[in-house]
């Protein structure tokens, strides 16, 4: 140690960093004579008073200096920005068809980013808002051995009493509340009647959640039976400016009436929480409304949504294995299931379990939409790369004077990205412009719920800004580097500059471009395709003129079979049919015991989708019967006994002849096969057709569907209304065309559709204003050769080809880049599907002429011009 | 031209007191000696940056020394112009002053 310290003060050497941080900031001699002296001062410090204290002062010193010597240095940069920035604005105004073009580029890329930016933000901000947010978890199931329905291997749902037994025997559970929603309740207080959606939780869901009450106490408000917690906007409707606490809402439920009484206040649920309701009503309600055992729940019963919160600390992996074995004491049953615990925020974009709480999007939609506007971004930087670099040999006696008056290459480089800085920030104001008039459109268009205000924070001035250097550099950087290595002599010469290896990146530019639109004009064509397959495609049932009506009223329950008859009576209503469910939407999955032997090794047990429906139904939807009879209500016995199957049903039950073999299911304690149906699609067509039986129930269920007569249609509407009403239901009457909601499974889909509609236009909108740049600036550098060649006697159209020629040639190579590229791609998207249409090749044939064809149009604005030109103007200085 | 700051002024000066001898380490030490003020080690460059660019020092490069790490000092010398605006100065803050003075030691006198 001693030692050491010897050496050091018999030769000091001065510590490294002075010298590092003023070679950042300052400039060769500079830099030169002022670490000399600093160095000096120190050796004589660290003579006189030890090494140490030298480095000390030094540290200082250097400290000290750096604001300093910045502000000397940037002085006069500033000054030159100044001048920088006035020759921009010079340039931009005097050649104002040219700025508008790559300023308009430039703002609808920008644009386009900034939305698809912001509706990523706001799908990334779902369930950011709970205080507790990293300690909250969703309980759900994930089967080991097979799927749940619709092909999905999660179930957001498990047995309600899991909730007791978890609290009393894991200490790491902080909190647990259960979830069941209450989905279009009817209200009722004095005279006014309205539909709100709820939930129906424990009392700690208001200490789990950060749902704040603005009114009533959060540790009682859901304690006791029969009592609500209500909105503000609902506690307004209902009871205007009064204070709701204390008083009451009537709540019909089955055949009879509840007093709720009001406990407390909420303030808005956030649009972005995946929780979504308007009231909470207290679970223990249901000692009341469904009795005690269905309050405490039974474990065979999978219904209930469990919330926990984990006390800090605890592995959320380590308590989920914890589970099946908790499962499988309670229910002396093993079951090949694990569960998962679904950190609160990533419900939203990551869960895809079988019964959501609420519908969720997909992360991969949000990974798509960032390369797209991504993509958008780059291919509108490129696009001035070419525009700006195009212009070049225009400002080549601009730089070449600069560089004769003494301006280093970096000075010039500087100059063009503070140009490329200032264009960024000039198509930045256009493209917030453009934001905010089409952002309520946008919404809609994309998510009806979200709310997103532009600059909602401070940051988002700072991500702006950020924007406007990243896209400034990026566009800003090429053309710098290119313009500055330009030779005074030659620059200064006039005339065109030929700088043959850059020309051909540019080209390459293009071809990127095209790519990217051909390769999204192939992707728009092939979803349109598969939804036009989708929509022509037989499913097996009739979509038109089908009427239904929704009853969800009890009262309306009574008089089922009254009220069928007296609608079809209307001349203009041809056949009514109840039904629990539609065709195209069949969901639960029923177990039947099936004649003996057919799956020995099974107990003869068959699982398929299930659900009952009346005679109509068949008739109403047109679906066809293959053999065997419909079902008819002239048989005392024909809902315990008959059954309708689908031909996949008959085919995996393997028989020879279906009809007459035993098929017992749910209702149907007796039940034997007497019908088989045609195959129709009951689900969306992402999914398979798969084994169903139909069992028979007249005059009942949710759905009410009428085949109407196309004419007449409002009268008829009207009279259903009125048959309807004429019984006092509760709700109000609501009604929908079947087709509707069968488009609605689709509705994702085809908005994925019109939004790639949407940015391939744009994409090949901004990629011809780049070969418009590009094209202006070669077919300037040859106008002396075009002269010559007409004076030759070339012809018109010769000279056409010839200039068209070059660029077609780009682009023809961008379809060999975008063709595996969009068919890779679609194909994956399409796997979505069950039912496909095959990817032609035309397709490819298509978008790749489109894309030729707009940049032959594109290109020949400008070689018709140079073609028809006068030789003597071009070649009169020569 | 732009009137000298203080800053500039004082530099100027020492530059020329100095002589032969100016260079950075130098012209802090000699502001030190004169005028007891300790300036930070920064402080002097951006000033003798300004001075160079109206031209009234001049800059020459030395030797390389070794107590300076093996870089080369840094001379700079009073140019013509650079002395002829010392004398305005000088001149101007002789009339300036011109007068004052006697009031000044008067009241010092007094209190």
């Amino acid at each position: 140690m001693g030692n050491k310290r010897k050496k050091i003060t018999k030769s000091p050497s001065p510590p490294r960093f002075a010298g590092f941080i003023f070679r950042l900031l300052l400039k060769d001699d500079a830099y030169r004579e002022r670490t000399g002296d600093l160095e000096e001062i120190y050796v004589s410090i660290a003579k006189e008073r030890g090494a140490q204290h030298a480095a000390f002062w030094m540290l200082w010193e250097v400290i000290k200096s750096v604001p300093t010597f910045i502000k000397e240095s940037t002085q006069w940069r500033c000054i030159m920005l100044k001048n920088y920035l006035l020759i921009t604005f010079r340039n931009m105004k005097r050649h104002k068809a040219y700025s508008f073009v790559t300023i308009s580029g430039l703002a609808v890329g920008m644009a386009s980013f900034i939305l698809i930016m912001l509706f990523v933000r706001w799908e990334l901000s779902y369930d950011t808002f709970h205080e507790k947010g990293d300690l909250i978890y969703r309980v759900i199931v994930k089967s080991e051995s097979g799927t749940y329905n619709l092909g999905k291997t999660t179930m957001g749902v498990i047995p309600s009493p899991m909730a007791a037994t978890m609290t009393a025997e894991f200490p790491e559970l902080a909190r647990i509340t259960r979830v069941h929603r209450a989905r279009n309740c009817l209200f009722i207080h004095e005279d006014k009647k309205f539909e709100h959606n709820g939930l129906y939780v424990d009392p700690h869901f208001l200490k789990i959640f950060t749902f704040p009450l603005t009114k009533g106490n959060i540790e009682t408000a859901l304690q006791d039976p029969l009592t609500i917690v209500i909105t503000e906007a609902m506690g307004k409707k209902f009871f205007g400016n009064d204070d709701p606490i204390g008083k009451t809402l009537n709540f019909p439920y089955t055949d009879k009436y509840y007093d709720l009484k009001v406990t407390g206040i909420l303030k808005e649920v956030p649009k972005n929480s995946h929780l979504q309701f308007d009231c909470l009503i207290s679970l223990s309600s249901w000692k009341n409304l469904r009795g005690e055992t269905e309050y405490v729940g039974r474990w065979e019963n999978w219904n209930a949504f469990i919330y926990v919160e984990l006390n800090p600390g605890h592995n959320p992996l380590e308590f989920a294995k914890k589970l099946p074995p908790h499962l499988e004491k309670h229910t002396g049953r093993k079951q090949s299931i694990s569960f998962l615990l679904q950190p609160i925020k990533s419900i939203h974009l990551k869960s895809d379990a079988f019964i959501e709480i609420s519908e969720n999007n997909k992360m991969s939609t949000i990974y798509i939409l960032s390369c797209i506007a991504l993509i958008i971004l780059l291919i509108a930087c490129f696009n001035t790369i070419n525009l700006v670099t195009a212009r070049a040999s225009r400002r080549s006696r601009e730089i070449g004077i600069r560089k004769v008056v003494g301006a280093r290459r970096e000075q010039l480089i500087r100059q063009f990205l503070s140009e490329s800085i200032a264009l960024s920030l000039i198509a930045f104001m256009f493209s917030l412009i453009i934001v905010l008039t089409v952002l309520p459109t946008f919404c809609s268009f994309i998510d009806n719920k979200m709310e997103v205000q532009l600059f909602d924070h401070p940051a988002s001035i700072v991500r702006g800004l950020c924007l406007v250097f990243v896209v400034g550099i990026l566009a800003g950087t090429v053309p710098a580097l290119l313009m500055s290595s330009f030779r005074p002599v030659n620059a200064l010469r006039g005339g065109f500059l030929s700088i043959p290896g850059k020309y051909k990146a540019r080209n390459i530019l293009v071809m990127i471009q095209f790519s990217i639109s051909i390769t999204l004009i192939a992707s728009t064509l092939i979803i349109v395709r598969q939804m036009n397959y989708i929509r022509s495609k037989n499913m097996g049932y009739e979509r038109e003129q089908i009427l239904v009506v929704d009853i969800r009223d009890s009262q309306l329950r009574k008089h089922q079979a009254v009220i069928k008859n007296t609608i079809l009576k209307n001349p203009c209503i041809f056949n009514a049919a109840y039904s629990w469910a539609l065709p195209s939407d069949i969901v639960p999955r029923m177990g039947a015991t099936v004649e003996a032997g057919t799956f020995p090794e099974n107990n003869d047990r068959f699982i398929s989708y299930y659900t009952v429906v009346d005679q109509d139904y068949l008739n109403v939807y047109g679906i066809e019967l293959l053999s065997g009879r419909n079902f008819s209500d002239s048989f005392a016995l024909e809902s315990q006994e008959a059954v309708i199957i689908n031909e996949t049903a008959a085919r995996q039950l393997g028989w020879e002849n279906p009809l007459g073999k035993k098929y017992q299911c749910w209702a149907a304690e007796n039940g034997r096969i007497i019908g088989v149906v045609k195959d129709f699609h009951f689900h969306s067509l992402h999914q398979k057709i798969e084994p169903l039986a139909l069992g028979f129930k007249p005059n009942d269920g949710r759905f009410l569907s009428l085949k109407i007569s196309p004419l007449k249609l409002k009268e008829t509407v009207g009279y259903i209304k009125k048959t309807i009403e004429s019984y006092h239901p509760n709700y109000p009457f609501t009604y929908f065309f079947f087709n509707d909601a069968f488009n609605d499974m689709y509705i994702s889909e085809k908005k994925l559709g019109t939004l790639f509609g949407i940015f391939s236009v744009l994409a090949v909108l901004i990629a011809c204003l780049g070969l418009l740049g590009l094209a202006s600036f070669s077919i300037e550098s040859r106008t002396k050769e075009v002269g010559i060649r007409k004076v030759l006697g070339a012809s018109l159209p010769g000279i056409f080809v010839l200039l068209t020629k070059e660029f077609v040639k780009w682009v023809v190579l961008a379809n060999i880049i975008a063709w595996p590229v969009a068919f890779y791609a679609m194909k994956k998207w399409q796997n979505h599907f069950a039912y496909q249409t095959d990817i032609r090749l035309f397709i490819f044939f298509l978008s790749g002429l489109m894309a030729a064809v707009i940049a032959v149009l594109t290109v020949s604005l400008q070689s018709i011009k140079a073609a028809k030109a006068n030789p003597v103007d071009s070649l009169q200085y020569e | 031209m732009k009137p000298l700051t203080r800053i500039e002024e004082i530099i100027l000066l020492c530059i020329l007191k100095l002589g032969n001898e100016a260079y950075g380490v130098r012209i802090r030490e000699r502001i030190l000696n004169d005028i007891g003020e300790k300036w930070s080690f920064a402080s002097i460059y951006p000033p003798l940056e300004n001075l160079k660019r109206q031209g009234l020092v001049q800059r020459t490069k030395g030797n390389p020394s070794p107590e300076r790490g093996g870089k080369s000092k840094y001379f700079y010398r009073v140019t013509k112009a650079g002395k002829r605006a010392l004398i305005t100065i000088h001149e101007s803050r002789r009339k300036i002053w011109m007068g004052a003075e006697e009031i000044l030691w008067e009241i010092n006198g007094k209190k």
